[in-house]
């Protein structure tokens, strides 16, 4: 696979903190996005079928620590399912 | 000598479809080589890994599909040798992957794209290299006809050949007719660069509230340009109302199934417009690009990551995009008005400032490079029983000479600001001046700003010429306005400014669409 093409990492489990913050400022997609943080990186947070501008199911986990499955596309963590931890 | 070599990978493509589905490949190229031998053009394949092939261009065979120098270096081989008026890449980047060239403007929030991939470099002489600025002078006319990212059944890039092969120029007033797509925010810049192609705006689709579907009437119109919002491995583009409150959908992927129309061009400001990612193991839609591409549409151009561009004026993505069509509209094949889009691109600017490079560097042309979408009537009539093939190659060959040289110039005169200055003593009046424009641009006067060192080529040092002064320095930065700041809300902004002699004489503010104005050049008396 080519570097440019920023192949889909299968994930699984991978626990990290929802916050909301500002993204590609000053761009043509600038907006506020859903981020998801691990120890290690910072990934914006979409569902993998849900919409990629100000997805309402996701504003639930700012602000908590939560398990995902999914991939990752380059900066992008697209979920398919999500699990709030206590 | 061959006006147009078909580049691919025989084992990138062997591992995805097998040695049947290659075969079947092979054949459809045949097809289309012998399509192009009755168009005038003397086409040929030429496997990258073959060693054999690449030996007969004094080249190394790649022998690692994804190693982008190597691919590189041997696409420089073929045009040292054959120089090639057409260069079609066959695949999606996991056949023939695009340039990993460095984006000037990373910033992990910001702007995240690590690398403003492309196939700009295939383009240029210049050898091998991350720094975008390398490529500021493209010579050459490649488009790339994409198969699908991690496909294993070849029904895709089949079917895309065999457009390419059957392909009919039509009369420019064919093209005539548009359809145009913008966010409600962008509607005045979107406005602009219609009127600029085809001489009005009328036409203009405006989301909301329109969108995800249109009208099959409309979307059946052969010239699409479309300004909307784009993400990340996704199938939808965005719209945004006036207030930048609201962002719904404004295409999809689906909704545009069975609506495009043969022989559609399209040029998509979009952010990932033409990202061709992996739609298989995703079990995605297919990506609009390719949607557009697999219903028949002769060529799409779009950005491979985020773009940039003002809401109600023109810069960046607007006036490649507008440049494309422009000389699509003009009798150009596909792959020239990509070459002359980059080229008038690189021109209008004094210097290449951050983002105006990332610009460059992410626009590609999916698409056979050679084909004429529309067809222009030659002043020179070619006099009974001569050969118009022969006059059509010559005349050809006149303008990738005419080319040439204006990519040459390009890339010997024009200053590049692509590498971030060491550490930079601003002096009090440059101090001032930026706080004065993040002022304006309701970042907060403490915002701080990076400096991108200028660097000109010896050929556009001024020798006691009265030439204008090449800027210093560029600074930019990227911020988001306190809330209430301009009266608004929340929105960022990006603010380039220019330093000549220790003053700042201009600067640029490309600001969040919903409710800035116009990207503004201006001068030091009102910064």
């Amino acid at each position: 696979m080519g570097p440019s093409s920023d192949d889909p990492r299968r994930v699984d489990g991978l626990i990290g903190a929802v916050t909301c913050g500002p993204f590609a400022t000053g761009s043509k997609s600038e907006r506020d996005a859903v981020w998801f943080t691990t120890a290690e990186d910072r990934f914006v947070l979409r569902r993998k079928d849900g919409p990629a501008f100000n997805d309402k199911a996701l504003e639930r986990y700012v602000g908590k620590r939560v398990k995902c499955d999914g991939f990752i596309v380059g900066y992008t963590l697209l979920a398919e399912r999500i699990e709030v931890l206590r | 000598m061959d006006d147009k070599i078909i580049v691919t990978n025989r084992t990138a493509l062997t591992a995805k479809y097998g040695s049947a589905g290659v075969s079947r490949i092979k054949k459809a190229v045949d097809d289309l080589i012998a399509a192009d031998a009755k168009r005038g053009v003397k086409s040929r394949l030429v496997y990258l890994d073959d060693a054999a092939a690449m030996k007969r261009f004094r080249g190394r065979p790649v022998n690692d599909q994804t190693h982008t120098r190597q691919n590189k270096e041997a696409i420089d081989a073929i045009f040292r040798v054959a120089d090639p008026e057409y260069l079609m890449i066959l695949g999606a980047p996991d056949v023939v992957p695009h340039q990993d060239i460095a984006n000037p403007t990373f910033d992990t929030s910001d702007d995240p794209d690590r690398y403003a991939f492309g196939d700009l470099p295939y383009a240029c002489d210049a050898p091998y290299s991350r720094d975008i600025a390398t490529f500021r002078g493209p010579t050459r006319v490649v488009g790339r006809l994409p198969d699908l990212t991690a496909a294993t059944k070849p029904t895709h890039i089949l079917e895309l050949l065999a457009v390419a092969t059957r392909y009919k120029p039509r009369d420019a007033a064919a093209y005539g007719a548009y359809f145009g797509l913008s966010t409600q925010s962008w509607r005045k810049s979107t406005e602009m660069s219609l009127s600029n192609i085809f001489g009005n705006d009328t036409a203009l689709t405006v989301a909301p509230p329109a969108g995800p579907r249109h009208p099959a009437g409309r979307l059946a119109s052969l010239a699409h340009f479309i300004n909307c919002h784009g993400a990340q491995a996704h199938p939808e583009f965005y719209g945004e109302n006036a207030r930048g409150t609201a962002t719904p959908i404004s295409l999809h992927s689906n909704s545009i199934a069975k609506k495009i129309s043969p022989g559609t061009v399209a040029a998509v400001e979009c952010c990932y417009g033409a990202e061709l990612y992996n739609s298989v193991t995703l079990s995605s839609p297919l990506p609009i690009c390719q949607r557009y591409l697999a219903q028949g549409a002769y060529g799409y151009f779009g950005s491979s990551n985020i773009a940039y561009g003002p809401a109600k004026g023109n810069g960046a993505a607007d006036l490649i995009t507008q440049y494309f069509l422009l000389a699509v509209l003009s009798g150009a094949s596909l792959g020239r008005a990509a070459l002359q889009a980059r080229q008038l691109f690189v021109e209008q600017t004094s210097e290449l400032d951050p983002i105006d490079l990332k610009t460059l560097g992410q626009f590609n042309l999916l698409g056979d490079p050679s084909i004429h979408p529309v067809a222009v009537t030659a002043a020179t009539i070619v006099p009974k029983g001569g050969d118009a093939g022969t006059s059509g190659r010559l005349e050809r060959r006149q303008r990738r000479t005419k080319l040439h040289a204006m990519g040459q110039m390009l890339q010997d005169t024009k200053p590049t600001a692509s590498r971030k200055a060491g550490k930079v003593r601003k002096s009090v009046m440059v101090r001032k001046a930026l706080a004065n424009i993040a002022r304006e641009a309701g970042m907060g006067t403490r915002t701080e700003f990076t400096a991108f060192a200028v660097k000109a080529p010896k050929m556009a040092r001024s020798r006691g010429s009265k030439a204008a002064p090449a800027a210093s320095r560029y600074y930019v930065a990227v911020s988001r306005p306190a809330k209430g700041s301009r009266g608004i809300d929340s929105g960022g902004v990006a603010a380039v400014a220019k330093e000549v002699g220790g003053r700042i004489v201009g600067y640029r503010i490309y600001m969040e669409k919903s409710w800035a104005p116009a990207a503004m050049i201006q001068d030091e008396s009102t910064a």
